[in-house]
């Protein structure tokens, strides 16, 4: 019954609020039933209530308390987080030093959604804290770990720059505004533009893009850079790297709506092409963050790579190992393109916790950030970071000043990922098992290219076996 | 008479001659497992001179590289691995919990060996079968009820954990009770307590010297178990604090993290955390091998 | 010879030492261990997921113990487990057995005085080297040595050599990566089986061994009658602990892959219970981790009695058989004269 009410709450005041958006922007009414939003100890479900009725006005109130001394954030990317307290404390005179640190729990996201467990149950000081998007959901759903952004006065009109698919990531499956980010990670597929000439008369991006525009092409031009190298080159490094653009692509999710486990179409095509794949060698059968994953570059022995944004940098990043460092010969003979479906990988998101005590400096922090554009872009141009901003990626990339040592012809990868990032859709598609299925399917992906599984059949049966024995009661099985 | 000693004599030759024979046997076997032994920590050495392109690029080599200077300036100074890896502090911490824990598990365990072997009560047997159940026990049983438990005690995330469990080791108090009961000689209690010792005293002046060898060995043992400890450890600290990381804790936070996969400087992390313990094995081995000796000679 | 009251007098007087003795032992391992224990197996009663506070009796170990036919994740989970014990119980004989063969052969060595080795300190000390080593880095280390691709060194070796033509899965054949298992165990744990086994040596006293010498017994002759069976006690230590290490292998089967898939034919049990308490920390399966640990610990329990009772001293059971009776004999008198010695 209190269920009912809710929902005709929240409809009427939908209504109500899409009227005032419809009147001019800056509507300074401030709002409706934030007189009893006040402290956390009102129980959570209250809490979702009143702070969605007011994320859909314009101006909204920061109700989390000041109590705290120091904004923690918990985190496993300390160097990002300490690049963005330098830039803030650099662009915000009045915080001092000791007004943000950080928390490094763990080095792998894995290990740190762990800690942040054992992090919440103890009561040390967590205000702000990063997760990633295969995992995301399952501290996004628990209100018991995760507060509302609206809590801190933002609103879905402060993220209007974000990109959408950052904004689906973040959202719980109610519908609520749990996290955000500063910045995207969309992915493309880097190549050796000089071979692209010599082998497939491609001297563009542009030209290569059509050669690689959907997995057909992509498919044949595989055979034809494995003719003309004489079966000895790759077309792409990784299973792994190819399966990344797969899972970001999608129909639905891996769980439906009666909690069963649901495999796409798009899985099973990908099953089939990577085994197609491996036998004709156009994928190598090295593993990705290996010693050998380098190598393939490094030796000239992939044609390409699938890469995203972090991967770039100088000779020592991912990418810049993938080519040799800057002593080999192939550096810098890279170019970049969009490929044949948009991605991202990885990316970190900023979440609430419902301890936090420091409300005005969270505030400060995500809208400086997340928010902000102009903020957004000296972070940007401060870490050549590619923020979660169209517009400010935009601006960056027509003023032509970014350069990378590791693109052929001065090309600027940002121009390409620009459009990549706001061509992914994954609305209705993030479950709380993402990381644990995925990680179940591309081990069934990679048996069955080994010959270990002798049909798609038999492999998907293992995929679903796995997939019980690690979530016996968590989905619903017959 | 004769006949014996020229019986004797010829096999003697032989004898001498058949034990040289299996003396070299054995030196070439001995040779072979040193290089297997050695080879793996041969090739990280090798590996730390080296940087990363010439790893990747140019698989294994026998040959140190010139990289070696650059690797630990690179380890020092670079962000990312300052922000996880510190040797120093790591070298202190893990020293200390690693001390600390091995004088609690090697005198408790010798006290409670003592306790069971010298003096006879009802729940002797009992006490013992208990030890035995409890060594049975898989770790993984209880890790996480246990880490629960610190938690709720607010015990989490200081050393505390780490250090007090030792009093309770069951296998060692096993292996003390096995050495006492074929070593120590019960006359000498009596002897003791006729000359007005007390049990405590007893034990301390007199069980303990003639446990060395036993306990040193348990040392050893005790302490590179504690120092390499990974599980418990990283369970326990959860906050991950700089400064409260032990060494294996910051050699897998280089190991596992993607951005520094810069494996040159890698590898010359692990080898940073592996010399203080090699050192000082090296420079205890002598004790070690004298302690082993010492607990030979029987009455 | 002291009278029976006078015994039972002096027994009791310092008894109250042995408690005293075994007190914090027992105090520490209470706090530290019973109670974590005691919560383990009643998470084992409880439910997975979703369910973690229903009690559900039984249903875990029935699911894991004998699978189910209509039921998928049980039949899952009852297979998965029993795949991992086998795995848990292959590595582990083809581990302990070289490992106490070698190291036997090199106690007895190194404890021979007639052979003259040199450099024996050397060789002692190298041999113990590995085991000094942490399981990440070893893994680590092997990994590099005995990688699966063509980059590997050992497989650049021998493909630069053209004594093969593609490079040899070490780590995701199912053979090969059980024997490179054994193998790393092996190397990691045989110098300190063979310091165990040296200090067990040493305490047979030597008087005995020269005694054989002269009554013309060659080496292997001493080493089975007179080497072997004193050493029994070391050796059952020795076979307890490794079988309970064994049983617990964690380390080496979990970190010994490249990417992010395991591999799955040397996973071990220890590794099926990690999994399911740590693999999905957002709805974890308690219930399963904590019964797979409840039937690990049962079957530890069962085959270390089993060794015990094998290797009981039949003299020293004879004779505390014997002794119980005399006090029993004893009890029986003084209660019959009033507890008076007569």
């Amino acid at each position: 019954m209190n269920k009912l009410k809710r929902t005709l709450a929240l409809v009427a005041t939908l209504a109500l609020a899409t009227t005032a958006f419809v009147g001019c922007g800056d509507d300074n009414s401030s709002t409706t039933s934030t007189g009893d939003n006040s402290s956390k100890a009102d129980d959570s479900s209250k809490a979702d209530d009143s702070s969605k009725t007011e994320s859909e006005a314009p101006k909204a109130e920061n109700t989390v308390p000041n109590t705290g001394d120091t904004l923690s954030i918990l985190c496993w990317t300390g160097d990002d987080i300490k690049a963005m307290k330098e830039c803030f404390l650099a662009n915000n005179s009045d915080c001092k030093d000791t007004d943000i640190t950080w928390v490094q729990c763990g080095t792998k996201g894995g290990d740190a959604a762990e800690n942040y467990t054992q992090y919440f149950a103890g009561d040390e000081d967590a205000d702000l804290y990063i997760a990633e998007a295969d995992w995301i959901m399952t501290f996004i759903n628990d209100d018991a770990v995760s507060a509302p952004l609206s809590n801190l006065g933002l609103t879905d009109d402060d993220f209007k720059t974000n990109y959408d698919y950052i904004k689906q990531i973040g959202t719980d499956s109610k519908g609520v505004l749990k996290g955000t980010s500063w910045q995207s990670t969309p992915g493309g597929f880097a190549y050796r533009a000089d071979l692209a000439k010599e082998y497939l008369g491609a001297s563009t991006p542009a030209e290569m893009q059509e050669k690689v525009k959907d997995w057909d092409a992509f498919m044949a031009t595989a055979a034809t850079v494995s003719e003309k190298s004489g079966g000895k080159m790759n077309m792409t490094a990784t299973i792994g790297g190819l399966w990344q653009v797969f899972s970001y692509n999608r129909a639905q999710a891996w769980v439906d709506a009666d909690n069963k486990l649901a495999i796409d179409d798009s899985c099973t095509k990908f099953m089939n092409m990577v085994k197609e794949m491996r036998d004709k060698n156009y994928v190598s059968d090295v593993d990705q963050w290996s010693d050998s994953w380098f190598a393939l570059g490094a030796n000239g022995d992939t044609f390409g790579y699938f890469v995203c944004s972090w991967c770039f940098g100088d000779e020592t990043s991912t990418f810049g190992k993938m080519q040799g460092g800057k002593d080999n010969e192939n550096y810098g003979k890279w170019g970049f393109v969009k490929g044949p479906q948009e991605y991202a990988w990885g990316g970190s998101w900023l979440c609430l916790s419902p301890k936090a005590d420091n409300g005005e400096l969270a505030e400060k922090f995500i809208r400086f950030f997340c928010s902000n554009e102009d903020t957004m872009k000296t972070y940007a141009e401060y870490k050549g970071e590619f923020v979660n901003s169209y517009n400010v990626m935009k601006s960056i990339v027509d003023s032509g000043k970014h350069t990378t040592p590791l693109l052929a012809d001065n090309q600027d990868q940002f121009s390409i990922m620009i459009d990549v990032a706001a061509g992914i859709n994954l609305d209705g598609k993030i479950t709380p098992y993402d990381s644990t299925i995925k990680a179940d399917y591309i081990d069934a992906v990679n048996n069955y290219v080994k010959g270990n599984t002798a049909s798609v059949d038999e492999a998907l049966n293992a995929f679903k076996t796995k997939v019980a024995s690690d979530l016996p009661e968590q989905l619903t099985w017959e | 008479m004769s006949k014996k000693v020229v019986y004797g004599k010829s096999s003697e030759a032989s004898y001498t001659r058949n034990t040289r024979i299996k003396s070299v046997i054995i030196f070439v076997v001995l040779l072979l497992l040193t290089v297997i032994c050695l080879l793996p920590l041969y090739i990280l050495i090798i590996n730390s001179t080296r940087n990363v392109t010439q790893i990747t690029t140019e698989g294994v080599s026998l040959i140190p590289g010139s990289s070696l200077i650059r690797n630990i300036k690179e380890l020092m100074n670079n962000d990312l691995y300052a922000m996880v890896y510190d040797p120093l502090i790591g070298l202190r911490n893990s020293l200390f919990i690693a001390g600390a824990s091995t004088f609690l598990i090697v005198f408790f365990s010798a006290m409670t060996a003592y306790g069971l072997v010298v003096y006879d009560f009802k729940a002797r047997g009992a006490a013992f079968t208990f030890i035995l159940a409890v060594m049975m026990v898989p770790i993984q049983v209880t890790s996480t009820g246990f880490l629960q438990f610190m938690i709720q005690l607010n015990l989490a995330d200081t050393y505390w954990p780490l250090i007090i469990p030792g009093i309770a080791s069951p296998a060692i108090v096993f292996f003390m009770r096995q050495s006492l009961k074929s070593t120590f000689p019960l006359e000498i209690v009596e002897a003791a307590r006729i000359d007005g010792c007390g049990e405590f005293k007893t034990f301390i002046k007199i069980a303990i010297p003639m446990m060395k060898p036993a306990i040193a060995v348990q040392a050893i043992f005790a302490f590179i178990s504690k120092w390499n400890d990974y599980y418990t450890t990283s369970m326990i600290l959860i906050s991950g604090k700089l400064n409260q990381k032990t060494l294996p804790m910051m050699v897998s936070a280089v190991m596992s993290n993607d951005k520094t996969a810069d494996y040159g400087v890698n590898y010359t992390a692990i080898m940073l955390s592996i010399i203080p313990v090699c050192a000082v094995y090296l420079a205890l081995s002598k004790f070690i091998i004298a302690g082993v000796a010492l607990g030979g000679v029987k009455e | 010879m002291a009278s029976a009251a006078q015994k039972s007098i002096k027994s009791i007087s310092y008894a109250k030492y042995g408690y005293m003795f075994i007190a914090p032992f027992f105090i520490v391992y209470c706090i530290f261990q019973l109670w974590p224990l005691i919560n383990t197996f009643r998470l084992s009663f409880y439910g997975n997921g979703k369910t973690l506070e229903t009690f559900v009796g039984l249903k875990n170990f029935q699911n894991i113990l004998f699978g189910s036919e209509t039921n998928l994740p049980a039949q899952a989970l009852h297979d998965q487990f029993f795949d991992y014990f086998q795995n848990t119980i292959i590595i582990w004989v083809g581990n302990f057995v070289p490992q106490i063969l070698l190291s036997l052969l090199l106690a007895v060595w190194f404890t021979d005085a007639k052979l003259k080795i040199p450099g024996k300190g050397f060789f002692k000390v190298i041999m113990y080297m590995p085991n000094i080593i942490t399981a990440a880095s070893v893994s680590a280390l092997f990994l590099v040595l005995f990688g699966d691709t063509k980059y590997g060194a050992i497989n650049s070796l021998l493909l630069d050599r053209e004594l093969i033509t593609e490079p040899i899965r070490f780590i995701t054949d199912k053979a090969n990566s059980r024997i490179l298992v054994m193998f790393i165990q092996t190397w990691m744990w045989f110098g300190n089986t063979m310091i165990m086994l040296m200090s067990g040596i040493m305490g047979i006293n030597p008087s005995l061994f020269e005694a054989a010498n002269i009554d013309g017994a060659n080496s292997f002759q001493i080493f089975r009658k007179v080497t072997l069976p004193l050493l029994r006690p070391i050796m059952v230590y020795t076979l307890i602990t490794s079988m309970i290490g064994g049983l617990q292998m964690f380390d080496i089967p979990y970190l010994l892959h490249t990417g992010d898939t395991l591999v799955p034919h040397i996973q071990t049990a220890a590794v099926f219970v990690y999994e399911k308490f740590h693999k999905t920390p957002y709805a974890p399966s308690y219930g399963y981790s904590a019964a797979a640990s409840v039937i690990l610990f049962f079957i530890t329990g069962v085959l270390g009695i089993f060794v015990f009772y094998f290797n009981r001293d039949k003299d020293e059971a004879e004779r505390k058989k014997k002794l119980k009776k005399l006090k029993k004999q004893a009890k029986m008198r003084n209660k019959g004269f009033g507890g008076l010695d007569l």
